[in-house]
């Protein structure tokens, strides 16, 4: 594996540049039951989208670098067939890679079209974000960390694609919060657990 | 189908290893072992076994709530029948911010034991104990690693083994207290998630205890990259943190974690953890608000520092600080304004002698209060509240200058104003009166920037405090400056020892002009700093206009009163050009000192050298006298070079957000300001505004481990 190593200095200066923004506001708060933040984005296919695009339909946003290894283990089946599946239920699947040129996870559209080829992935859009501006308005953390948004535009989860950040022979099996939220938003019941602790690698913003 | 299946587990075999590969292409970035307490166990004895981590300089693994990503070290161990597994104990975990995110866990070391007891009717002889670990290991990428461990251990007496005693002795040692006797509530508060404490922990108060941080034992519970102001009174204190999903909307359970602060021993900070239950719905104590936090950059423990003293405290401070004040370098022209005044009212009616003083006291308390008024507003306008500010306008510096000038030429007796030396006998003027008042006025406003020692811990706590109380603070300061010569003014005694009135005193307040000459002389090197050659340019074009008016203005001709408005305006047209000035890029003119930044500094640090910053200012004398003192002392420097100390230099002259958000950081209202960064990568020692030589080769020793 490839391994960028960002240097000190830079983590150095990007926090003295955020320091004095860091203070009340750390950073924007997507709440569950309210109007999901509007994005405008540039698709790995060229198009610009924004959410009221998508309004009717229920919308999956999953944060994706796809050299973390807790990427890499869901696509190993357990994502594509989440996105089969939503795929069969119109739902709108869309990849959101927040990762900073010169990063992990940091590709060309082309690039990220390809992998999706590679892995069998079934998404409808891949969201390019190397400025991290959607990344920061959902207050994304982690990858993957997955959002369910309803056809009103209402943020319904956020958080884990399950409980487990390692599983293991023996574990018990996994609950998987993502796709249960995404059940109950499509058969029009409220989402039982509708904010869980993401896990994963730390979504790789830019400076 | 055989086929089929085979396929499957080769594909399975492929990809697994496929990952395995992905991780070890750089090598392992842990070097693990499984150690443990005892080579021989006793039956019936619980001892302990644990997993020790060496890792690659940088990189982290993860405490048990790793924060806003990551994942816990996990250890599995394969117990013979009848054998017991206890808790991990976590080591007090460090703060790692990568961005907006932030983390807690390890570096470059970390032992995390396991309680284990052996069955009472363990039969002797040799047993051997198999585990596995797994952890996360990132700098800003992550890699999951595992290894299998195995390990032999005799049953029969029950022998320390020294090497596995050490490491496990010494994470015990960093492990929270469990069982300290602290009371803790969670609580909402608006949008703030409050934590209150009580117990004789927090007995020490302020002066004691620093950068207090709670982790939380669960994610969710708090938002992990959220700044912790806290607040430490007597036995209690408040963390005022913001909340996670889990407590957003209500406080469901009481949530468990560790409270991490530095306390003093008496000779230094050591870091200190204790255990705590935060009971749902409950509040301990009423502490107020503790002031926000404007910055948080990085390092370890993350907390605050809260304002190390008590308000009566600050209250005294503020008045010896006041008192100093009389004795700076920059108020020496009002101090000899002053004497003038107290020579020209000898023979004066007593009466009217205090009345003069108390007056000159009312206009120095009064300024400082406007000025804490006006400070308090910049705060609320969320300004950076820097004492010293007034200086960095060009304009202010410009128009002090010639404020100082033409006080020079009215001692020269260029013009009169008020009193002539025809009045000293005692005629009371209302000029006197306003004098005595604009007086005091022109004192606070020199005074300021000369931050003496003491002031600066009651300014940090005055910024900090709610409004009634900041002006307290500012009242007493002022009441400091003034009283010197508010006790001459009402005690005539003191006056006796004064000589008697004469020609000597025409001579005197010519004299006198000289001091003055020399402040405007000061700020004009001030502004050529500020704003370089073109500010001098019109600085002095000010001199020339404002001289001409007043000479002009002193004949009661119409036309020479045209003049004298032609020259008005001219000066006004210059104090305006003078303010509109693009601020000049500081020279460079430093030395064996580099230009300060933030990423400099961890650059430096990254080397493992100690770093020394020198916080300074043009308009600051302190700083001056520092500069050509003890940071110019051949003792000094020598003690720099010896030990590779590196020098940089923070020059804040002119406006500078970062630098005023380091000092806001530090609790500092202003500079000198002076930062001693250890080669080992601790916090800062905070050196005192005032250096000398002794204080310096000291804190260079200690930066540097000796």
């Amino acid at each position: 594996m490839a391994i960028s190593r960002r240097t000190f200095t830079l983590t150095a200066s990007l926090l003295a540049a955020t320091a004095l923004s860091f203070g009340a506001a750390a950073h924007a708060q997507p709440v569950i039951g309210e109007r999901a933040p509007d994005f405008t984005a540039t698709t790995a296919t060229g198009e610009t989208v924004t959410l009221a695009d998508f309004s009717g339909q229920t919308v999956m946003l999953e944060w994706t670098n796809h050299d973390c290894p807790f990427v890499v283990r869901h696509y190993q089946g357990n994502m594509q067939s989440l996105q089969d599946e939503a795929a069969g239920n119109d739902v709108v699947w869309i990849q959101v890679i927040s990762s900073a040129p010169g990063e992990q996870g940091y590709v060309s559209a082309e690039r990220a079209l390809e992998l999706n080829v590679e892995r069998g992935a079934n998404v409808a859009h891949v969201f390019m974000d190397p400025e991290g501006v959607i990344g920061r308005a959902y207050d994304a953390r982690t990858t993957p960390q997955m959002y369910v948004i309803d056809g009103e535009g209402t943020l319904r989860y956020n958080g884990g694609i399950d409980d487990q950040p390692r599983p293991r022979a023996g574990d018990p099996d996994p609950i998987p919060y993502a796709q249960i939220a995404l059940n109950a938003v499509l058969a029009g019941e409220e989402v039982e657990t509708p904010e869980t602790q993401p896990y994963g690698c730390n979504v790789k913003y830019v400076d | 189908m055989l086929r089929a299946f085979l396929a499957g587990c080769l594909a399975a075999l492929f990809l697994s290893t496929g990952l395995a590969a992905a991780q070890s292409a750089s090598g392992p970035m842990v070097e693990a072992s499984l150690v443990s307490d005892r080579s021989s166990v006793a039956p019936g004895e619980t001892f302990r076994l644990a997993l020790h981590q060496e890792i690659t300089p940088h990189w982290h693994t993860y405490w048990r709530n790793p924060g806003d990503s990551g994942e816990a070290t996990r250890l599995f161990l394969d117990l013979p029948e009848g054998w017991t597994v206890g808790d991990m104990v976590w080591p007090a975990p460090s703060t790692y911010r990568i961005g907006p995110l932030t983390n807690y866990g390890y570096e470059d070391q970390v032992t995390l034991p396991v309680p284990v007891t052996v069955p009472a009717d363990a039969e002797p002889g040799t047993i051997t104990i198999t585990g596995e670990g797994t952890w996360l290991v990132c700098e800003d990428i992550c890699i999951p690693e595992d290894a299998t461990f195995e390990i032999t251990l005799e049953i029969g007496e029950s022998v320390d083994d020294a090497n596995g005693a050490r490491l496990i002795e010494a994470a015990f040692a960093l492990a929270p207290q469990r069982g300290v006797d602290i009371e803790a509530g969670l609580t909402h508060d608006g949008d703030a998630l409050i934590l209150s404490l009580a117990g004789e922990t927090f007995a020490p108060g302020p002066d004691g205890i620093r950068e207090l941080y709670f982790f939380p034992h669960d994610g969710g519970v708090v938002n992990h990259s959220a700044p912790q102001p806290a607040r430490i009174e007597d036995g209690f204190a408040r963390i005022d943190l913001t909340p996670g999903f889990l407590t957003r909307n209500a406080i469901n359970a009481d949530y468990t974690g560790v409270l991490s602060f530095e306390a003093f021993t008496g000779r230094n900070w050591q870091r200190r953890v204790i255990e705590v239950t935060a009971v749902a719905d409950e509040q301990v104590n009423d502490l107020a608000a503790p002031a926000p936090v404007t910055a948080a950059t990085g390092g370890s423990g993350g907390g605050t520092p809260a304002p190390a003293i008590s308000f009566w405290q600050a209250a005294l401070f503020a008045l010896v600080g006041g008192l100093i004040l009389n004795l700076m370098p920059c108020v020496f022209p009002i101090l000899s304004m002053k004497a003038l005044t107290i020579v020209q009212k000898r023979g004066a009616e007593r009466a009217h002698a205090r009345e003069l003083g108390l007056i000159f006291g009312a206009g120095v308390i009064l300024t400082f209060l406007a000025l804490g008024g006006l400070v308090l507003a910049l705060r609320g306008l969320g300004g950076m509240e820097v004492w010293g500010f007034q200086l960095q306008e060009p304009w202010v510096v410009a128009g002090l200058a010639a404020l100082m000038f033409l006080i020079g030429l009215n001692f020269l007796g260029f013009f009169e104003i008020g009193t002539s030396l025809q009045s000293v006998g005692g005629h009371v003027q209302g000029n006197d009166r306003s004098g005595a008042f604009l007086t005091g006025v022109l004192a606070v406003f020199v005074a300021a920037p000369c931050l003496a020692p003491v002031m600066a811990s009651a300014l940090a706590f005055a910024l900090a405090q709610p409004p009634l109380a900041s002006l307290t603070i500012f009242a007493f300061l002022g009441v400091g400056l003034a009283l010197p010569f508010v006790i001459v003014s009402f005690e005539p005694r003191l006056l006796a020892f004064l000589p008697k009135p004469g020609v000597w005193m025409e001579r005197f307040k010519q004299f006198l002009a000289f001091p003055m000459f020399a402040t405007a002389i000061w700020l004009v090197w001030v502004l050529s700093v500020q704003t370089g050659a073109a500010g001098v340019l019109w600085i002095l074009v000010l001199f020339l206009a404002i001289s001409f008016a007043v000479w002009a203005l002193r004949s009661p001709t119409l036309l020479s009163r045209a003049a004298g408005i032609a020259g008005v305006l001219l000066a006004a047209g210059a104090l305006w050009t003078t303010a509109n000035l693009e601020p000049a890029a500081i020279a460079a003119g430093n030395g064996e000192y580099e230009e300060w930044s933030p990423a400099r500094v961890e650059e430096l640090r990254s080397e493992g050298r100690a770093v020394f910053v020198d916080f300074t200012a043009a308009w600051c004398v302190t700083c001056q006298v520092n500069k050509l003192g003890a940071l110019a002392d051949n003792r000094v420097r020598s003690a720099f070079a010896e030990n590779n100390v590196a020098l940089l230099r923070a020059d804040f002259t002119n406006r500078d957000p970062v630098i005023a958000g380091v000092l806001a950081e530090h609790g500092a209202p202003g500079v000198p300001f002076y930062l001693m960064y250890p080669a080992d990568g601790g916090e800062p020692d905070i050196l005192p505004p005032l250096l000398t030589e002794t204080i310096m080769i000291r804190a260079v020793e200690a930066a540097a481990g000796n």
